[in-house]
């Protein structure tokens, strides 16, 4: 039973970071699970590379399902780092509001420069 | 070509690199490229791709039980995020610059380093100075400090309340900063190098280390798999299986995690470290890294 509010705050700030981390496993691990099931069954048996901009050309389901799972997992963390935004804004940690606006601002730098 | 023995094949080394991930605070990338390479025969952009994904499966799959136990400590590990992000970044932008094989070798003598002080090192936790609510046992394991890069947590085994604070954060940068760059180059976490820098280098109890450094190797990781993506060196078919068995294997080893006291979980960290480092020095000497 829960009675230091250290723990109740804590609990309370962690809830929505674990329900985004769990969105993203779910959501991805089914379409990879979908996927890979479907590729075997209709004998769609080649590898091959894909870019986020593959997706607008034409492919196979199962293989637009596992890109589609894999750019779902990969942005995962990234909504991870948004949610814990609003957590310590809400609690109003500035100072670590900062600090993810300082690595969020670094990814979106990586997307960037890859697309160089 | 992919068939049902290669998928199962993949799945099998997923559930062992994501087991190995999640029981030691790594990623598993460590066991992941090398076993792509040689056993499967993936080119090595590709299978540091592959490992970055997996790394991002592990790290998303273990938050899910450690964060909502609150032994990792979020200010601390989006705190040096800043510096592996920065780290992952520009280690996959050096990967097409510098010789694998040179970087193998200077990295695999800095872990043997780390293994042997972490070998040796002692637990800040045994302090004998029980402290709070060590007679209730709350619903979550552990806090972190509002504002600041502290938490304590709730240890099951000893029955009492370990607080903590990190010290000498600027050299656990630095350190995080490393582990981004090898990251972003050989397609690992980079937990190795984070967990002892926490546990050594800034005070930090090894559990909260190990819980922390899963929820922060996938923001590290993402930083240099975007730069793959976008280059095209990502295998849909061949990552599927991996990733999957890598999730399952992933929730085994949080399970079997609980029950390892501190003790056992850096010696067995600090044997993965010095066995990585050797294979490695090996390696690179051997001119493997192409």
């Amino acid at each position: 039973m829960v009675t230091s509010p250290e723990f109740r705050e804590s609990e309370r700030a962690h809830r929505p970071v674990k329900r985004a981390l769990a969105a993203g496993i779910v959501t991805s691990t089914a379409a990879l699970a979908l996927g890979t099931t479907l590729r075997l069954a209709t004998g769609h048996l080649d590898m091959r590379y894909v870019r986020p901009r593959d997706f607008a050309s034409p492919m196979d389901l199962g293989l637009r399902l596992l890109a589609l799972g894999i750019l779902v997992l990969a942005l995962t963390p990234a909504l991870r780092i948004l949610v814990l935004i609003v957590v310590w804004a809400r609690a109003r940690d500035w100072r670590f509001v900062l600090v993810a606006v300082l690595v969020a601002a670094t990814l979106g730098a990586s997307i960037a420069l890859g697309a160089t | 070509m992919l068939g049902v023995p290669l998928v199962a094949a993949l799945a099998l080394l997923g559930i062992v690199a994501g087991t190995l991930g999640a029981l030691l605070g790594i990623g598993g990338g460590v066991l992941l490229v090398p076993a792509l390479v040689l056993l499967f025969g993936v080119a090595p952009h590709a299978a540091v791709a592959a490992s970055l994904v997996g790394v991002v499966a592990t790290s998303t799959a273990t938050g899910t039980v450690h964060v909502g136990s609150g032994v990792a400590n979020m200010r601390l590990g989006m705190a040096l995020e800043i510096a592996t992000t920065i780290g992952g970044m520009t280690g996959a932008f050096l990967a097409s610059h510098f010789s694998p094989a040179v970087l193998a070798g200077a990295f695999g003598g800095l872990l043997a380093v780390v293994a042997f002080l972490l070998g040796r090192g002692r637990d800040p936790e045994h302090d004998g100075r029980p402290k709070g609510g060590a007679s209730e046992r709350p619903s979550v394991s552990g806090w972190e400090a509002h504002g600041a890069l502290a938490g304590a947590y709730y240890d099951a085994r000893s029955q009492r309340l370990v607080h903590y604070r990190a010290r000498r954060v600027p050299l656990g940068a630095l350190v995080s900063l490393l582990a981004g760059i090898v990251s972003g180059l050989l397609g690992v976490g980079g937990g190795f190098l984070k967990v002892p820098a926490m546990s050594l280098a800034m005070g930090i109890p090894i559990r909260v280390a190990a819980a922390t450094s899963n929820f922060m190797i996938g923001v590290t990781a993402l930083a240099s798999l975007v730069i793959y993506l976008q280059r095209g060196f990502v295998d849909p078919p061949l990552v599927g299986p991996l990733v999957l068995g890598i999730t399952v294997g992933s929730f085994a080893g949080v399970r079997i995690g609980a029950r390892v006291a501190p003790r056992a979980l850096r010696l067995v960290m600090a044997a993965v470290l010095a066995l990585v480092a050797v294979e490695m020095i090996v390696k690179a000497a051997h001119g493997h890294f192409a």
